[in-house]
């Protein structure tokens, strides 16, 4: 069960994209609906955070190439932590290929780009299990 | 502005100390202060787990134990000298960073701090390092009067292997082995062979992670009297705890003993 849901507590994200604006539309979207939100605009930063910080859910693209990374590797990371986060992955491939592969690597849920941030929130709350 | 130059620059680390005290005695004594650090303000890194994780994924821990020790001795600058100060080293820094012993004496110089009121507490996380060197520095450091710890002691790289090519003064018994020690007798056994192995290589255990009177006791009861812990003294910002130290630290430079305001405690000399 998810942290937050489990103990009445304020929801924890992280976002990690190696698209600026994006990276920061987003983290500015969780902040702003009462979340605690922390951003990552690097593979270590990000790497450093989930292993110390208990995250109820991670946000990601898949594509994160101008951080030295890859997605599917982010998510087999989150898959090998101890206490293993909600995963949603915000990707501009749309193919049920890379879906497939981002579920067996661990996603929980998969959403395509161009998503509007109310849909991304209400597909946090709903797999985080805090009421909307 | 990426997060390592956040870190670096004015205020990214922010200098903590946290007491180490010998409860051998009637009084409970400071035996040391340990130099810790915290990450920039009201972020994640605020946490030194994270502060550092990050800073060896980017292989910058060099930069980043130059940094945090030279911001906690500049804060301690002129602490009497009978205070005994520890600052945390990873010994990758000590293998790869050719300068650093010398950075750390003239550093330590500086703030008018001596050699021998130094203790390094060895961390490390990942086996990979240059022994050779490594070693050299440890000796260098001892040579001018350094006091060597072990953090960490049974965790992690600090094992066995390390003990034997450290030689430390001072094993610091991981919080992990302390924790709920009174109900443990695995735990008991370790801390009782890892004392004695103190003993032999003519040194000290430092019980880390303290938080109970239960756990105390227990540690006590084997023979381990300096202990560190929320128990004993949360980690505060340095100059709090500088802030702390009676005024008579600051004109009797030359007392052995100095006694803090807070009842029944008197600092030991540093040995």
């Amino acid at each position: 069960m998810p942290r937050a849901a489990q103990f009445g507590m304020v929801a924890r994200v992280l976002v990690i994209d190696d698209d600026e604006p994006i990276r920061t539309a987003v983290y500015e979207y969780f902040c702003d609906n009462g979340w605690l939100a922390d951003v990552a605009g690097e593979r270590e930063e990000a790497e450093a955070l989930m292993l110390y910080v208990p995250y109820d859910l991670i946000v990601t693209d898949l594509s994160l190439s101008k951080l030295g990374w890859e997605g599917f590797d982010l998510l087999r990371f989150t898959a090998g932590l101890e206490r293993k986060p909600k995963v949603i992955v915000l990707s501009g491939y749309a193919g049920p290929d890379h879906q497939l592969l981002a579920q067996g690597c661990g996603a929980d849920v998969y959403l395509s780009k161009p998503v509007k941030l109310a849909e991304l929130g209400q597909a946090a709350r709903r797999l985080v299990g805090v009421p909307g | 502005m990426s997060m390592l130059e956040s870190i670096l620059a004015a205020g990214g680390i922010r200098p903590f100390g946290q007491p180490i005290y010998d409860i051998s005695g009637k009084e409970r004594r400071l035996y040391a202060i340990e130099l810790l650090s915290r990450g920039p303000a009201n972020t994640p890194f605020e946490s030194p787990a994270v502060l550092f994780e990050y800073a060896r994924r980017k292989h910058a821990e060099m930069m980043v134990d130059r940094r945090a020790i030279e911001l906690g001795l500049r804060a301690l600058a002129n602490v009497r000298q009978s205070i005994r100060l520890a600052v945390n080293v990873h010994a990758s820094t000590l293998g790869r960073d050719g300068t650093f012993v010398a950075f750390l004496l003239s550093t330590a110089d500086a703030c008018g701090i001596p050699p021998h009121q130094l203790t390094v507490e060895i961390v490390e996380h990942a086996p990979v390092w240059n022994k050779p060197e490594f070693l050299d520095a440890l000796e260098r450091l001892r040579s001018r009067g350094v006091q060597i710890a072990l953090d960490d002691v049974g965790a992690g790289f600090a094992n066995f292997e390390m003990i034997l090519d450290a030689h430390p003064t001072v094993f610091k018994a991981d919080a992990y082995l302390v924790r709920l020690c009174h109900k443990d007798a695995g735990r008991l056994a370790i801390l009782r062979a890892l004392r004695q192995i103190a003993t032999e290589f003519g040194g000290t255990v430092v019980a880390e992670g303290v938080e109970t009177t239960a756990e105390l006791q227990a540690v006590t009861k084997l023979g381990i009297h300096l202990v560190q812990g929320y128990l004993t003294g949360l980690p505060v910002p340095i100059t709090q705890l500088v802030g702390s130290l009676s005024p008579d630290l600051q004109v009797a430079p030359f007392a052995s003993h100095v006694i803090l305001r807070h009842p029944k405690l008197a600092v030991l000399p540093a040995r």
